[in-house]
């Protein structure tokens, strides 16, 4: 399953292997804290990162006092991948950058799958599905690095300057390998030589573990600068023949032309000797190649066609032997010199020994065996057999991770390919690289596609995506990324985004809104609903009602609307004060009006207005203003949503209007209206429920006169 | 797709300007609209910069330490009668409350609310240490806390607080109007009998509580109005949690773990399994062995299922196991549901048909017996796709578990404290 590596509380970043085993790896967590430790807790933080939080003894008895500790520390565990080779922020990058390509090919794969409605995935014998891999394959492959990846030593000028190119990563060269064997099917035809450039550019990551080509040319390198006779030091040549092995005729040449018979001093004396470098050199430049072409710094011919390659190839080797069997080499007096150029003869010849002493590792013999003893090798066929073949001639202890991932691509082991780019890749890796393997074969397809109950019904690839998601969903800054993924999964990636948008934070309003945009773009509408609501509570438990209102809302959480309404409209119903009156104010025109939800608030709304009237009239004196008063009044009265405790208050706040010294602004309907309330009210209030409202004693009875006069006006009015 | 990649880019114009700022101009005019009164502040203004793209060293250790006051106190009796801190689970921003015993029977409230920006966990500010300890030590008594517990974030921040002495109290983080914010007090719970664990789900739209006695007995609890967490109801009682009480004596449990079924949608039907454990020598030292009565009593786990129509207990361990803890695991789409039980045997993986056949009784199969912790198990905590165990216990390791390719379950690695 997932293979992780952790990062524990030093720093250290410990490959965690997967294979079955008896016993776990046991890893350290570094707490920084005094023992004893009373107690350990845990818990899962965001995506696979766990918390683990140590408590110390509590403090306070005879020692505890002074001994200044702290009494608990959390230490962060993170469950990820991690490659030691590359740095946290550019893994990000990779993340982020690997994004659309990922996408892109979904969207293609989607969109062929529904076209041809066949199959559910497209068929690996496609034409156009080969190019969308390979350019899928393309865009990752330059994110995990420059596109142009100089080989590390490129002697410039005769005294040497090693050019640094960029380092080479080994996720790279392992992104390259899968592309080279499953995904670029138009350059099947000259796997052999895609090796060597895939070697020329990556074995010096090899010499991490042993020696090879490179670290020896590295090392002669440093060298040269003291070297006076170069062509006398043995070395000279080994490393020569060495490269040339190897294929990197670029540099065999520019080593060649180093050697000393070439200086202008010596030129006439050693004609022979120089004429024999130069013959090879040429050769060497003239090998020809069965590639489509040749990058500008390298030397070679490129033959497309296997029978022009075949007969350029006899001709070439024609001309080799017949320089090996040439009278000019009794001639040449500098023994080095004589047997270092036979020796690259020979290798060019394919002479398995030369070969052999040449190269250092296996994967540097299996290439040369491509270049100078199966040359007519094309794609896959016996590319196993050889390379257990050049296995057993160059036995070592330990492969570096690249070569265990060669080894695993060379049986054709598909579960041994996923298992090495997961241990050692990580799960990004794995998702990404799943894309080129699929494209591979139909078996790989079924492989990693197939349902299965052991892993809860869903396949291999969905379970490294999900796994994958969750590694981005541990880190603040790429979380975002994961509903990408989650989305590609379908049986349980849904789910997953449903979790892991919900247990974002709400505090952020900026995250929120973020969090919220996502749930739209999946149409996750319960999920926003649900973190909508919490951010509701959030803000009404702290204090900002209004954000608190305006999110339930939002999330049309009309159970605690109601609840908030009916608040109002309690704490409206006790006092009806002016003030309390701005309080809520506020929250009504919030609450809004389009909510038919809320008992009260309807009514509270209508009383709103009136009292909004009521200040207006209480400020000038005009009789439109009263008028309109009036009306809200008896409307409010009217209605039966109006509940009875207001009625006395509602009245009394009134009472400017019923003594309207112009007019009466009520006809005699209306006052009878309000009388028959005040009548009812006087009843009610025999009931032992009533609730008196906060009114002066007196209130009643003045209404009821100023009711009674309003009336008798009305009636004169009439 | 392909269209949308913009989007994800951290530092991205579409997603972090455009799209913000139309909310951002919606959000405020509505929260203008409301500006004349005194009791609608504005949004706060919490916004925190936008976190650069790329390349920002993060420190990969995030770690903190709680500064416990040096105050002069009671000696702590025993240790593993400490603390028991839980966590908030699925709270990604990771609130966490370490809860600390003796020193002034409180405990702190540790945030982490920087969640969305940042990778660390911020120092403990003291001073929320000493601003809190007062309000609550005055009301947590005698005793320490055994377990802290988190509400469901729909209900507010808050937590249930249980003491050793069995009492449970819930604690709210408030702010009134211009207040700054506290921790309140909003309910405390009192019983006759210890309360040993509680746990917070949702059901039918309502918050429910259901707690586990030392007599045996599991209530449930609903809250009345969803903004306030004083007002409880109890809905349902189950003394037949543990079947056979013994014919003497009062029967005893010494803990209980209850995990609810983490699929709760509000309309959804719910289930909780709980498991008992009456754990001492006599108990189940072998004199005692045919002393059916009590061994019988030992612990079991059951399982609840459909809302509140409690049917169907189902034994998931035999009666005689103690169970030290249970979990249900969060469900993404398997076609089973898995629930983790510790007992004293190791760590069982169950799992749970979906269906119930036509007896209307759930099918459960014993996939797993793990083993690897020393003595007893914690704490069980499921990641968030449920797919990985983490566990620690009396031995002091923090084990992680996972199943293979084939669903075999398997110890994956194990963390050893070190200081």
């Amino acid at each position: 399953m997932a293979v992780m590596a952790l990062d524990s509380g030093d720093g250290s970043l410990v490959p965690f292997s997967s294979e079955t085993r008896d016993s776990p790896v046991v890893y350290p967590i570094h707490h920084g804290l005094k023992p004893p430790v009373a107690r350990l807790a845990i818990s899962w933080s965001r995506g696979n990162s766990l918390r683990v939080s140590v408590f110390r003894p509590p403090s306070g008895n005879d020692s505890g006092e002074s001994d200044g500790e702290v009494g608990g520390k959390v230490v962060e565990v993170k469950l990820n991948d991690g490659d030691p080779e590359i740095s946290d922020g550019q893994w990000r990058r990779i993340a982020y950058g690997s994004v659309s390509p990922f996408a892109l090919l979904q969207s293609r794969r989607s969109s062929v799958s529904s076209l041809s409605k066949m199959s559910m995935s497209p068929s690996p014998y496609d034409v156009d599905w080969w190019e969308y891999v390979i350019e899928y394959s393309k865009d990752i492959s330059s994110l995990l690095g420059g596109s142009n990846l100089t080989r590390g030593p490129i002697i410039e000028d005769p005294k040497a300057v090693l050019k640094k190119g960029e380092e080479p990563t080994s996720l790279k060269a392992a992104w390259e390998l899968m592309e080279i064997f499953y995904a670029d099917k138009q350059s099947q035809e000259w796997l052999p030589e895609r090796l060597v450039d895939w070697l020329a550019d990556y074995d010096s990551l090899l010499s991490s573990t042993h020696a090879t080509v490179h670290s020896k040319i590295v090392d002669f390198q440093k060298e040269l600068v003291r070297l006076q006779v170069i062509e006398n030091d043995p070395k000279y040549w080994e490393v020569m023949s060495s490269a040339l092995a190897v294929g990197w005729l670029d540099v065999v040449v520019k080593m060649l032309r180093l050697h000393g018979s070439y200086q202008l001093d010596q030129l006439s004396n050693r004609e022979t000797e120089n004429g024999l470098v130069e013959a090879v050199a040429i050769l060497i430049s003239k090998m020809p190649r069965l590639r489509p072409e040749l990058d500008a710094r390298k030397l070679g011919e490129c033959f497309k066609s296997k029978p022009d390659f075949v007969k350029a190839w006899e001709k070439w080797r024609a001309q080799i032997t017949k320089l090996d069997c040439s009278a000019y080499w009794v001639q040449c007096d500098n023994q080095h010199t004589r047997e270092g150029l036979r020796n690259m003869l020979h290798i060019m010849l394919g002479n398995a020994d030369s070969l052999h002493r040449a190269t250092y590792q296996w994967i540097e013999l299996y290439i040369s065996h491509f270049l100078y003893i199966r040359p007519f090798t094309m794609g896959f066929e016996s590319m196993y057999s050889l390379a257990q073949k050049c296995m057993q001639l160059k036995p070592m202890s330990c492969y570096h991770r690249l070569i265990r991932l060669l080894i695993g691509i060379l049986g054709e082991n598909t579960e041994v390919v996923l298992a090495e780019c997961s241990r050692e890749f990580g799960p990004w890796m794995v998702v990404h690289a799943i894309e080129l393997l699929t494209a591979g074969s139909e078996q790989t397809e079924i492989l990693l596609h197939e349902e299965r109950d052991s892993l809860g019904g869903i396949s291999i690839g969905e379970l490294h995506r999900l796994v994958y998601a969750q590694v981005l969903s541990s880190h603040a800054l790429t979380w975002q990324i994961a509903p990408i993924y989650l989305t590609s999964c379908v049986k349980q990636g849904m789910s997953l985004l449903e979790i892991l948008l919900y247990s974002q934070s709400v505090q952020h309003n900026q995250l929120l809104l973020k969090n919220i945009e996502i749930c739209r773009l999946y149409e996750l509408d319960h999920v926003s609903s649900s973190i909508m609501k919490v951010a509701g509570v959030y803000h009404w438990k702290h204090g900002r009602k209004g954000s608190g209102v305006f999110w339930l809302q939002q999330a049309q959480d009309a159970v605690r609307l109601n609840k908030i309404s009916q608040q109002l409209f309690d704490s409206v119903g006790k006092s009806i004060s002016d003030e309390s009156f701005k309080q809520w104010e506020g929250i009504i025109e919030l609450l809004g009006s389009e909510s038919k939800t809320a008992v009260g608030l309807e009514f509270l709304h209508k009383y709103r207005d009136f009292k909004k009237s009521l200040q207006q009239v209480s400020g000038g004196k005009t009789t439109d203003a009263a008028r309109q008063a009036a009306e809200s009044l008896i409307l409010l009265m009217k209605n039966p949503s109006t509940p009875q405790r207001f009625w006395l208050p509602l009245l009394y706040d009134s009472l400017k209007l019923l003594n309207w010294l112009e007019q009466p602004l009520l006809n005699v309907s209306q006052t009878n209206l309000l009388l028959n309330k005040l009548q009812e009210l006087s009843m009610a209030r025999l009931r032992p429920d009533f609730i008196e409202p906060n009114l002066p004693t007196h209130a009643l009875s003045s209404v009821r006169i100023a009711l009674a006069t309003n009336l008798g006006r009305a009636i004169l009015e009439e | 797709m392909a269209k949308s990649v913009n989007v994800w880019d951290c530092g991205s114009t579409l997603y972090d300007s455009f799209e913000l700022k139309s909310f951002k101009r919606q959000l405020d005019s509505a929260i203008l609209a409301s500006t004349r009164t005194l009791s609608m502040p504005h949004l706060p203004d919490r916004r925190v910069p936008l976190p650069p793209t790329q390349q920002q060293p993060h420190p990969q250790q995030q770690a903190t330490s709680f500064n416990i006051p040096k105050k002069s106190s009671k000696i702590s009796r025993s240790l593993h009668k400490l603390l028991r801190s839980v966590f908030k689970p699925n709270k990604s921003s990771g609130s966490f409350f370490p809860v600390k015993d003796q020193t002034k029977d409180g405990f702190y409230v540790v945030y982490d609310k920087s969640g969305s920006v940042l990778s660390t966990i911020p120092e403990v500010p003291t001073f929320e240490i000493a601003k809190l300890s007062p309000e609550i030590s005055s009301s947590v008594h005698e005793g320490s806390i055994l377990k802290i517990v988190w509400v469901p974030p729909e209900y507010g921040d808050a937590v249930a607080c249980i003491c050793v002495d069995g009492s449970v109290s819930l604690w709210e983080e408030v702010a009134e109007d211009a207040q700054p914010v506290q921790w309140k007090m909003c309910k405390s719970f009192k019983n006759s009998s210890k309360v040993l664990d509680i746990q917070f789900g949702i059901s039918m739209t309502r918050l429910k509580l259901v707690a586990a006695y030392s007599d045996g007995h599991v209530k449930v609890y609903e809250l009345l109005d969803p903004l306030e967490l004083n007002n409880w109801q109890l809905q349902a009682e189950y003394q037949n949690v543990t079947e056979s009480v013994p014919s003497f004596g009062k029967a005893l449990c010494f803990s209980a773990s209850i995990s609810w079924n983490p699929q709760q949608g509000e309309s959804q039907d719910s289930s909780i399994v709980v498991g008992f454990n009456s754990n001492t020598s006599e108990l189940n030292s072998s004199k005692f062995k045919s002393e059916t009565a009590l061994t019988r009593y030992g612990s079991l786990i059951r399982l609840i299922k459909d809302g509140f129509q409690w049917q169907s207990w189902l034994h998931l361990e035999k009666k005689d196991d103690q169970v030290y803890a249970v979990k249900w695991a969060p469900n993404i789409g398997r076609p089973f549901e898995v629930i983790a039980v510790a007992t004293s045997k190791g760590i069982a993986i169950w799992q749970l048909g979906l269906n119930p056949d036509q007896d209307g009784r759930l099918s459960a199969e014993k996939v797993a017996l793990l083993s690897g912790h020393e003595g007893e198990v914690w704490q069980m905590e499921w990641d968030m796709s449920g797919m990985t165990l983490a566990t620690t216990g009396r031995d002091g390791m923090v084990r992680l578990w996972q199943a293979n390719l084939n669903g075999v379950w398997q110890e994956q690695a194990a963390f050893e404290l070190t200081s």
